[in-house]
């Protein structure tokens, strides 16, 4: 764990400070002070863009960067199209991808290898990082009762994750030889989207509901985490967690 | 006429697919252990996808009867993927070479034939960033009508066959100069356009199932504002 001391480290620190601050503050501050890290981490993903000269998304720290927008961006959808405030949620989440973003992964810059260099790079890291966002909020509102916001979340979330899964797919075939290899990350992403489809088929009882939704979370944080750093589950996606 | 008592629904219809995709995924995961690219070719895992296929084809029969077009087309969908899945496993054809770049090799290593038509290496180059990292592997390729190129993420496709760049690997020659080959992977894959129709049919089907669930939830999420 260490403390990034660089212009963009600064700015990570502060996005870790204002969701920690939002979590506190009572309401009408709150949603103000969430919102700061709209252009905070708009600003972040411009400086690392500019310094590695390709869209950040090659491995854990420049995909993670985009949750924080991300989330903020739902936020705003809440709150304006639904007068619904759910900053707070949103900002527990924000501490929890902010937390290793800032102080555990590393920042070392690296060039694109040539298997990433492909017009499906892009969307596929993308849509899988928006149905991350959107599953992990599914997951928090449903444990806070607010089960229709919660639904759509999931559903979008589901969208977004059947698309992301397709077009890497679609990918392996072009840049593999293979639409599919059993590669670990497939699989855990193939078990991951099971869990939401069996979400759908179960979804009239709260206690189904919470559960899959919950565990879909542990299958999205053991992909982007543990199979993507650990050396047991060597695979074609092992330049990830470079 | 019998009808199914609500406990009865449950068990056979959401409990029976709930349990069936857990299952999948549960053997999904058993298989994400290195080094076991099985999945397809043991008599067990292919009864496991029959009895998936016909679970998926009895459903979206089921949803097309009842009017359920959505459950239909996502049932449809999944029942493609895998009907070009074991197409793939059934009928996929693949094969590697590896053609050296250098006037030392002998003429086989330089050419090769597939279905009567002479292929041979006409370069191969390593393009690099500046601090030495590789860029991009392309692999220039004679045939009868020209040369044509390959790269990693460009394949090029071909009566049927497609070429794809893989790896490559580096010798030593004889005045110590190193000797580069370039690795190829060639592949006929009739499963394809099965698996893409159904990845179209699931990804169209989840969005529509997203924009209803909007729809459907819009005027309760403002009553409950109100």
């Amino acid at each position: 764990m260490t403390l990034k001391t660089d212009c963009l480290g600064w700015l990570l620190n502060a996005e870790v400070l204002l969701s920690a601050l939002t979590l506190w503050l009572p309401k009408p501050k709150r949603l103000w002070v969430w919102l700061t890290l709209l252009p905070l981490s708009a600003t972040t993903i411009i400086l690392r863009w500019t310094a590695v000269q390709h869209p950040p998304m090659r491995n854990l720290f420049e995909a993670f960067m985009w949750l924080p927008l991300l989330l903020v961006c739902m936020t705003l959808v809440s709150a304006l199209r639904d007068k619904h405030d759910t900053s707070r949620l949103d900002a527990a989440l924000g501490v929890i991808i902010a937390f290793p973003l800032a102080f555990v992964f590393s920042a070392a810059e690296g060039q694109l290898p040539p298997v990433l260099q492909s017009p499906l790079f892009v969307p596929h890291v993308l849509g899988y990082m928006i149905a991350y966002v959107l599953l992990a909020r599914s997951f928090i509102l449903e444990c806070f009762h607010q089960p229709d916001a919660s639904r759509e979340n999931a559903a979008w979330g589901f969208a977004f994750i059947s698309l992301a899964l397709a077009l890497g797919s679609i990918w392996g075939n072009e840049a593999w030889g293979a639409y599919w290899q059993w590669d670990p990350k497939e699989q855990w992403s193939l078990a991951t989207w099971l869990i939401y489809a069996a979400y759908f088929h179960l979804q009239h009882k709260r206690r189904w509901r919470v559960t899959l939704l919950g565990v879909g979370v542990l299958f999205i944080l053991l992909t982007v985490t543990w199979i993507n750093l650990s050396k047991l589950f060597s695979g074609m996606h092992s330049y990830a967690g470079a | 006429m019998r009808y199914l008592t609500p406990w009865r629904s449950r068990l056979c219809f959401r409990t029976c697919a709930t349990l069936l995709l857990l299952g999948l995924s549960a053997l999904a995961i058993l298989f994400a252990f290195p080094g076991t690219h099985t999945f397809l070719k043991t008599p067990l895992t292919n009864g496991i996808l029959l009895l998936l296929l016909g679970v998926l084809l009895f459903t979206t029969g089921r949803a097309l009867i009842n009017r359920r077009w959505l459950s239909a087309l996502f049932h449809c969908g999944a029942g493609l993927v895998i009907i070009g899945g074991g197409i793939t496993a059934g009928y996929a054809k693949d094969g590697q070479v590896l053609l050296t770049d250098s006037t030392y090799a002998p003429p086989e290593y330089r050419q090769f034939l597939l279905e009567g038509e002479r292929i041979a290496l006409h370069s191969f180059d390593i393009l690099t960033y500046d601090n030495g990292m590789p860029k991009q592997y392309v692999s220039r390729l004679v045939f009868p009508d020209g040369v044509h190129e390959i790269s990693v993420n460009a394949p090029l496709r071909r009566k049927g066959w497609t070429f794809y760049q893989m790896s490559y690997q580096t010798q030593e020659g004889p005045y110590g100069e190193p000797i580069f080959s370039t690795v190829l992977t060639l592949r006929k894959d009739p499963g394809v356009g099965f698996t893409f129709c159904g990845y179209g049919t699931l990804v169209l089907a989840a969005i529509l199932l997203a924009i209803r669930e909007t729809c459907r939830l819009r005027p309760s999420a403002k009553e409950s504002i109100a």
